[in-house]
């Protein structure tokens, strides 16, 4: 009976490990200019897209990927809700992470593979866009990692 | 039971060690604010609608009107005409105003957010003066406001009538481009002394 119980037990363990989306622990990355200066990308107002602001940053991301190493999966970069409204970010990077764009209230797929370091790094070219009309007071901005496991 | 016990905390372990944390980076407006105001000539590297710049200008722009001596003080009003060479509007070079008849008047204000505007101030002495000290009230000049292909639409900049020391005349809400062609006349309703009466008027717009 008691044999039973504990195997019965670390099956259903198993199954829950691999059936969700898991957070990847980025607290190794830096924001080399934090404060991120947003700019009119037009002078005037002048109509289409009249009220952008664009800024720029670099991020050195570090990914601490052991807890799934060995495994394959599928990580994404997550950007919160804005109480402002729609921002967009895209990025370039030096190749380890895939280039991309993500919005506001969305995720975007960075890296999608076996996942074979302890510690996946790479430089995020950051260029913000928001609309500047919305803009009225200092907004912080919070990006994240979470990892889907096949 | 014993035996089992060091598997059942090892799962434990693996499924809570996931942590999670967040970048952050603060965005911020920078030099958000910015007005601009043309009368008359002007100067625009490009347009507004090809993202120019606007540039400085120090050429200050002369209205005027010559009245017959047969016809002084009639009460007939007199067009002026100005000695403006532009009548191109700076937003897109569209031919907005009609020379010498008529001057521009237009710019924009820019800021951060959704509430406020800029204000429009015309500031004017009490008279025009001519050498001898005779004067002429400054509120027999007056201008109606108009603008090609604007139909029958108020204009933003509207007509008034000049009157002593500092007047609002229009505002220019955040984030909008305003203009308007304003034709100017002398009412001609007082019967004064020969030579050239003057005066400067001054147009300043400001945002806080």
């Amino acid at each position: 009976m008691k044999r039973f119980l504990s195997f019965a037990f670390g099956c259903f363990l198993s199954y829950s490990a691999h059936a969700a989306t898991y957070p990847v622990d980025d607290s190794a990355s830096v924001v080399l200019s934090p404060l991120i200066q947003m700019k009119w990308d037009q002078i005037a107002p002048n109509g289409q897209n009249q009220n952008l602001m664009r800024g720029q940053t670099d991020v050195l991301v570090r990914l601490n990927t052991r807890p799934f190493q060995s495994k394959v999966g599928r990580v994404f970069i997550v950007l919160n809700n804005q109480a402002l409204g729609r921002v967009r970010a895209t990025w370039q990077t030096n190749g380890v992470l895939f280039a991309g764009t993500v919005r506001s209230g969305e995720r975007a797929l960075v890296y999608s593979g076996p996942v074979t370091q302890s510690v996946i790094e790479d430089t995020m070219h950051l260029t913000i866009e928001t609309n500047g009309s919305q803009l009225e007071r200092d907004q912080q901005l919070q990006f994240s990692f979470e990892v889907d496991i096949d | 039971m014993k035996k089992n016990l060091p598997l059942l905390t090892a799962i434990l372990l693996v499924v809570s060690s996931g942590t999670s944390s967040a970048f952050v980076a603060t965005i911020t407006a920078s030099n958000p604010r910015a007005v601009y105001l043309r009368v008359g000539d002007g100067a625009y590297s490009g347009t507004a609608a090809a993202n120019g710049t606007p540039q400085n200008l120090a050429t200050i722009n002369l209205v005027s009107t010559v009245v017959p001596a047969a016809q002084v003080g009639n009460g007939t009003p007199q067009t002026m005409t100005s000695n403006a060479t532009q009548a191109q509007s700076f937003y897109d070079n569209f031919a907005f105003c009609n020379l010498p008849n008529e001057v521009y008047i237009g710019g924009f204000y820019r800021r951060n957010g959704t509430t406020g505007s800029a204000t429009l101030t015309v500031t004017a002495p009490a008279s025009l003066l001519n050498t001898q000290g005779d004067s002429i009230n400054i509120n027999q000049i007056s201008w109606t406001s108009s603008g090609n292909q604007d139909g029958n639409a108020v204009q933003p900049i509207p007509a008034g009538t000049y009157s002593s020391g500092a007047t609002v005349v229009a505002n220019f809400p955040v984030n909008t481009w305003r203009e308007s062609c304003h034709s100017f006349q002398y009412a001609n309703s007082a019967v004064v002394g020969s030579g050239d009466y003057t005066a400067r008027i001054t147009y300043t717009l400001t945002a806080l």
